[in-house]
């Protein structure tokens, strides 16, 4: 009898001690979706900041910029290629779809972009079509220029530039910026794998709604009167290949 | 407006475009490796479009994905005991150029629509090709200005 009694108090502790362990992790639970603004007893707007970001982001994943203001303005990357080349790539003008892809050569998240670049991956985005990429390193005085040669894409243009990383306040590597040549920034983020980077942008692109990519007659009717180009010029009734095209007036008739 | 230089040659890259001064590596065992027999051109690319990172310094490879107002832009530097030479015989860059300048039948690789003007000449005891390929030979008065602004751009140090 007594040994009964006993053994029932010792499982009568365990399930207290059961009990009590599940109650703290439920608690805990609790906290951690009060702190996510997702508590079940929250009514009040979720104030959630850039700050607050920061320190939830996946490891190898570069934090958000704490300065959130819009950046609109496509700025024009200039710098040196892996090869010692001076190059300037054009990110402004119209029918520019741009991505530029801000890795280093010691970062272990940027080594599936630098693998995915070097085998040719596409990156189609719904409704967009193919952007241009363009990886941005860091200048020669901030970067392994061999490491950077040895991981740059055989036909994707690479660029170091530290001008580039600070016009675009880039916090850290990696980090990708898709621009618009006519409107400026569309979105930007970081992504911990080139897959992930495909969804990031399609959800940007998402946010920002349809971007009209058509031509603007005012400046295309501009640029051909800088060119001497009116109504009725003889250059307009040109056939590519062969004698002219009649005129107008006798084409009607 | 990005400024470049490189090579002696001085690039203020006019807006929309995109350009590259470059030089080839060299390849000494393609010259039995004698390195005093080798010439590493410096070149200059001026385009409108997205330059690939691998073309030849002529724009093939590239030319392909012109559009009608595309324009490439190739100034070539050959030795400068070339300078002495007939063919380099004008001394003074040949810009300005005008649409009567480009012809079809210049194009080292023709495709269809394009157009081209091909020009040597010397200047500071230095030999250049100047070759222009405009996406359309019909929209070539269309596109001079545009290339005479890129071109005024090039200063030769």
């Amino acid at each position: 009898m007594t040994v009964l009694v006993v053994l029932e108090s010792v499982v009568l502790a365990l399930l207290i001690a059961l009990v009590i362990g599940l109650l703290r992790t439920h608690a805990e639970v609790l906290r951690r979706l009060h702190e996510l603004g997702a508590g079940i007893y929250d009514t009040a707007a979720p104030q959630t900041s850039a700050a607050d970001l920061a320190g939830r982001v996946a490891d190898g994943v570069a934090a958000p910029r704490s300065d959130m203001s819009p950046r609109a303005a496509a700025v024009d990357i200039a710098g040196v290629t892996p090869r010692g080349s001076a190059v300037s790539v054009a990110v402004g003008g119209d029918g520019r779809l741009t991505l530029l892809a801000f890795l280093s050569s010691g970062c272990t998240t940027c080594a599936d972009f630098w693998r995915a670049w070097r085998e040719d991956e596409t990156l189609q985005l719904a409704g967009l079509g193919q952007p241009r990429i363009v990886i941005v390193t860091k200048g020669p005085e901030n970067e392994h220029l061999s490491a950077v040669s040895t991981l740059a894409p055989l036909h994707t243009s690479t660029v170091m530039s530290n001008a580039a990383w600070s016009d675009y306040g880039v916090p850290a590597s990696p980090y990708f910026v898709l621009v618009d040549g006519r409107t400026g920034v569309i979105g930007e983020g970081s992504a911990a794998t080139f897959a992930q980077l495909r969804g990031v942008l399609e959800r940007a692109l998402g946010d920002r709604g349809a971007i009209d990519l058509r031509d603007d007659p005012a400046r295309v009717d501009a640029e051909l009167r800088r060119a001497g180009i009116g109504p009725g010029h003889h250059s307009l009734y040109e056939w590519p290949h062969g004698p002219e095209a009649p005129a107008p007036d006798r084409r009607s008739a | 407006m990005a400024d470049l230089s490189g090579y002696g040659f001085a690039v203020r890259v006019p807006a929309g475009w995109e350009a590259e001064i470059y030089s080839r590596a060299p390849d000494v065992a393609a010259y039995g490796g004698d390195p005093d027999a080798l010439h590493y051109p410096p070149i200059v690319h001026l385009t409108t479009f997205a330059l690939p990172p691998e073309r030849g310094d002529f724009g093939g490879g590239a030319l392909g994905a012109m559009t009608a107002r595309d324009v490439f832009i190739s100034l070539f530097e050959y030795q400068r005991r070339d300078a002495a030479n007939a063919l380099f015989a004008l001394d003074r860059p040949p810009w300005p150029l005008s649409a009567d300048d480009f012809d079809p039948s210049t194009l080292r690789v023709a495709l269809p629509g394009q157009t081209g003007c091909q020009r040597f000449f010397r200047t500071r005891g230095r030999a250049f090709a100047l070759y222009v390929v405009l996406g359309s030979h019909t929209l070539r008065r269309l596109m001079v200005p545009a290339v005479n602004d890129a071109l005024a751009a090039i200063t030769i140090t």
